[in-house]
Order: C-alpha cells, then sequence, then structure tokens
C-alpha cells in the first residue's frame, strides 16, 4: 500500500513537473493562454508538495 | 518494433497513460480556447466576484485615482472620468457587444454614461458609445416621438411631420418646416452622423500662418475653395514615453479620408525616439468649395510650433492645447461654456471667457464656466492650459467655422429655435434598482495590442472625490465578440 501510495505520488510529481513546463513554455508563446483561466501559481505549490512527498518517501 | 502500448501494465505505467492523456486534453483545450474555432466569445466579470482561479478577461481598470476602491478586485465605483479597462482577447474578432450592469448614484451634474472602444494608439481615441442619457430620455418624454426603432429616435417639438419618410426628404432637401435657418439651426443630433451640408460657395480666404505652438493631438476644420491647397505643419518633438510614435495628418471631408501625409520612424531600431524638429505638408486640390477637417494624430510629446493654411477660416474643433508664449491671447468659440484644465502649477490662475473670470485654482482637476451667451472671447493669461468644449476655438471671430449640427452633450440647453432631435440611442433596460445598457462596436480598426483590446467608460462631468456620494458602481461587464471562424481564417 505505502509503496503503491509512493508510486503514485512520483508518477503526480513527474505529471506537474510536465504540465508546468508546458504550461510555461505555452505562455512565452502565447501570453495568457492558460493564465487567464489558471494561475499557476497554484500549480507550482501542488509540484512543490509533491516534490517534497517524493523527497520524503526516497529518504 | 515500437508498441504503443506494453504487454505488461504496471501501476506506474498505467499512472504515466493515464496523467499523459490528462496533459494532451489539456493542452487541447487551452488551444481550442486560444483559436476559438466557432467565432464567437463571450467574456464576463461581476462584482462583488467569487473566487478567481485565472487572471479572468476583463481587468486593468485605471487610472486607480478615479476608483473608490484601491484597485477593480472588489469593486469597480468610478467617481471621475474616464476610466480605461482591458479585456483580453485571445484572438482578433470583428466586433463586440459590450453589455453593462450598473448602480447609478450621479446627480444631475452627470447625465450621461457612455462607453468606448480605443481605436488609435498614439492619441488614445475612442469610438464612443451611448450606454445612458437623461437629458436625451428627459426630452423624450415631454416632445413628440416621431419614430423609435432600432435605436433609431427622432422627437419633434410640435407635430410637423406624420411620417418618418416626409422627414427625411425634407431633411435630406434642407428645407424643414418651422426652420428658416436650415436644418443645423433647428436639428440637434446624438450619437448621429448627420452628413454637413454640402451647398457651400466660394467664399474669399487669405493664407494664415499659425506661430502659436499646441500640444498633443488637435483637429481643425478649414474652409477651402476650389483649387490646389498646401498645408505646412514645423513640429517640435520633446524627449518623452511616446517619442517614437509616428506623426500622422489627415485630411477629410465629411467621414471620408481625401489625403494623408506621415512621418515614420525610419530608424532600424523602432523604438528610438524622432526627438528634434520636423516638418511635413499636405497638398492636394480641393474639388469643391466647403468645410474640410485636418487631423493632427500626434501624441503629447510632440508641439505643433506652426501651422500654415491657405485660408484663415480655421478653427480647432473641441480641444486646444496651447503652450510656450502665448501670441494669441485672445480665442474665441461658438459654444456656451468652457472647461480648462492645467498639468503645470505655474499655469493656474485666472482664465476670462465672455467678460467672466474662470479661476484654475488647482492642478490636474477641471474647471468649467458656462452660460456665456454672446461675446465669447477667451483671454488667457498664461498658457499650457488644455481648453476644451463642444464647439470651435478660432484666432479671430471670423474664422470660426464648424460644420457640425449641436449635439445633445452633459451642457446641452434648449434653445427656442431647436425643434427636432436626431438621435440613435437605445435606453437602458431596468432590472430592478441596477441598469443594463449595451453598446455595439466594430473591432475591425480597435487598436489591438498584447492580446488586448481597450475599452473607456465615460461619465462626462463626474470628477468626485472618494468621500463623494456621486458615483456609479459597476455591477457587471458582459462582452459578447464575434469574428471569423477558424474554416473562414484558414480558407478566405
Amino acid at each position: 500500500m505505502a509503496k503503491n501510495f509512493s508510486v503514485i505520488i512520483r508518477e503526480l510529481f513527474y505529471f506537474f513537473t510536465i504540465v508546468a513546463v508546458c504550461s510555461f513554455v505555452l505562455e512565452i508563446i502565447w501570453p495568457n493562454i492558460i493564465l487567464a483561466y489558471f494561475n499557476l501559481n497554484y500549480l507550482l505549490i501542488i509540484w512543490l508538495i509533491s516534490g517534497l512527498i517524493v523527497l520524503k518517501n526516497h529518504n | 518494433m515500437f508498441k504503443l502500448f506494453p504487454e505488461k501494465w504496471t501501476l506506474s505505467l498505467g499512472l504515466r497513460y493515464f496523467l499523459g492523456l490528462i496533459l494532451l486534453l489539456l493542452i487541447i483545450i487551452f488551444l481550442y480556447l486560444k483559436v476559438v474555432p466557432s467565432g464567437e466569445a463571450t467574456y464576463k466579470r461581476t462584482w462583488p466576484g467569487s473566487f478567481k482561479s485565472g487572471k479572468g478577461f476583463i481587468y486593468g481598470f485605471n487610472p486607480a485615482i478615479r476608483l473608490a476602491g484601491e484597485n477593480d478586485s472588489r469593486e469597480v465605483k468610478i467617481i471621475a472620468e474616464p476610466v480605461y479597462f482591458s479585456l483580453y482577447a485571445p484572438r482578433t474578432f470583428d466586433e463586440a457587444v459590450l453589455t453593462i450592469k450598473y448602480d447609478s448614484h450621479l446627480d444631475l451634474d452627470s447625465p450621461i454614461i457612455e462607453a468606448g472602444l480605443i481605436k488609435d494608439k498614439i492619441t488614445r481615441s475612442a469610438e464612443i458609445k451611448p450606454l445612458e442619457n437623461r437629458v436625451l430620455s428627459g426630452l423624450s418624454s415631454s416632445w413628440l416621438t416621431l419614430v423609435k426603432k432600432d435605436g433609431y429616435l427622432v422627437l419633434q417639438k410640435k407635430a410637423n411631420y406624420n411620417q418618418i419618410s416626409e422627414f427625411d426628404s425634407a431633411l435630406r432637401s434642407g428645407h424643414l418646416k418651422n426652420c428658416p435657418g436650415g436644418p443645423r439651426t433647428c436639428v440637434a443630433v446624438y450619437n448621429y452622423q448627420l452628413e454637413a451640408e454640402n451647398n457651400y460657395s466660394e467664399i474669399k480666404n487669405s493664407p494664415l500662418v499659425i506661430n502659436q505652438s499646441w500640444r498633443g493631438a488637435h483637429q481643425f476644420f478649414v474652409y477651402l475653395n476650389r483649387g490646389s491647397y498646401r498645408f505646412d505643419f514645423d513640429f517640435n518633438i520633446k524627449d518623452g514615453d511616446n517619442a517614437a510614435d509616428p506623426i500622422k495628418v489627415n485630411l477629410y471631408l465629411g467621414s471620408k479620408i481625401l489625403n494623408s501625409q506621415d512621418i515614420n520612424n525610419d530608424s532600424k531600431k523602432e523604438k528610438e525616439p524622432l526627438i528634434g524638429k520636423k516638418n511635413l505638408f499636405l497638398e492636394g486640390y480641393a474639388s469643391s468649395p466647403g468645410i474640410y477637417r485636418i487631423e493632427l494624430k500626434v501624441s503629447d510629446d510632440v508641439i505643433i510650433s506652426r501651422i500654415s493654411s491657405p485660408s484663415d477660416h480655421l478653427a480647432f474643433i473641441n480641444h486646444i492645447w496651447p503652450v510656450g508664449e502665448l501670441k494669441t491671447p485672445s480665442l474665441y468659440t461658438d459654444a456656451s461654456y468652457l472647461q480648462a484644465r492645467t498639468t503645470e502649477a505655474a499655469s493656474l490662475g485666472k482664465i476670462f471667457f465672455g467678460g467672466r473670470v474662470l479661476s484654475l485654482e488647482r492642478t490636474y482637476e477641471q474647471f468649467m464656466l458656462s452660460g456665456i451667451k454672446d461675446n465669447k472671447e477667451i483671454k488667457l493669461a498664461q498658457s499650457d492650459v488644455i481648453l476644451e468644449n463642444n464647439g470651435v476655438f478660432s484666432l479671430f471671430p471670423g474664422g470660426l467655422v464648424n460644420p457640425n449640427y449641436k449635439k445633445i452633450d452633459r451642457n446641452f440647453a434648449l434653445e427656442d429655435n431647436l425643434e427636432y432631435i436626431i438621435a440613435n440611442y437605445n435606453e437602458p433596460q431596468e432590472s430592478g434598482r441596477l441598469k443594463v445598457a449595451q453598446a455595439k462596436f466594430n473591432l475591425k480598426d480597435a487598436f489591438y495590442d498584447n492580446n488586448k483590446y481597450n475599452f473607456v467608460i465615460s461619465i462626462p462631468g463626474l470628477s468626485g472625490s472618494t468621500t463623494s456620494a456621486n458615483y456609479l458602481e459597476i455591477k457587471e461587464i458582459r462582452i459578447a465578440l464575434k469574428g471569423k471562424t477558424l474554416w473562414q481564417k484558414i480558407f478566405q
């Protein structure tokens, strides 16, 4: 169970990383394409939390 | 060989495929919202607003000093005008319908609410459309309505006409009933472009050189006889934020542009300022005698230091900003009121208008003097004062040429000879205590920069303070945009 949880968190962390990169690239090409609908700060917070949990599980 | 799906699924692999699919879906959704394939989109913002996950589409209400709150996040209470805001549009559109729901706390001094779309980057000039005009609403209830259909409104003081077709043909021929002086003396308009009379004849014109300096964009009417003409303009461009903007001069007859010249920035560095002295001339042939309009489209960093005109029948329209040494301390206008403001403390003081005194007591504040009937002479003591009204300004009484019809604006005074009103106006709908007004704009020639269209809300006469009870509270703004579909964009 704990192993599954750490796998899910790790995969979510990878997912949020790719979403963040894609979002920034899209924002650079077409400003406001995402910011008009969604504040990327929320994504960064979730990404950071998932990253910290991954680090904790790793240790 | 590459296999799209693995033979053995693990939790990690399954999650990757699932989340990858979500990512793809998200990108497609955002691209769809960016492209707007249907060509139609509606953006809305309400106050007080609920939780906003993103920046939204309608924002940037400014200047903040004209709003009661610190910004537009909780409420939009307009206490002074004009107030600008932006609409983020993911791509260009052709048409916008702006719907505003508002709670009006405006007194009788501010009877008009208008909305505009910024059309020009340099002068920030806007296409203005009415939202509410209480002067016109008042007249609608006391005068006789000849026609009221799809916004087209014709009012008459007495029952001179029974059919709109009779009125239209009489107006076209220039022989309206009870109107001996011609339509311009007895017809007032609002948001309606009535073609100026074109039965002008040759008059005696002398060349005119104006050495007075004027700051920023100006427009003037000039009476030209049939024949060739040449205008010369000298500009002095100061170093400023807008010094790199081009200078453009247009000549119009009615709303038709006849001639145009500009000074562009030839420098490879696009934003390099055009500092220093420049000159430009406009020459051509006037095929008929009449009143032409010259538009000097320049930013406020540009001083128009000399105007040379083939005709001395020349009058500035609505707005003048004399700067530098006052070479013409006396000016004349055909309007019964005068608004003045200055940004320079050294220019504070008295202005004489029609023998009465208008005191400029504070900078950045507009002061007004109204009710002047005869002797409309303006005497300035200092320059760098912005003078505005709904008429024209000239350097001498004989120069006052104005083909425009009387407008129903904030300072409208009902005169005895006025018999007819023509307007393009829909009264706002009442929704409880709130009112809902609509304005339609053509976006094709609008200023579109950084994926934004810029709008303005104007309430002439509103210049209150944060403690004032005189304000307009916006409750909702909805903008419906219409443009080409993706299909039309690709194949046309």
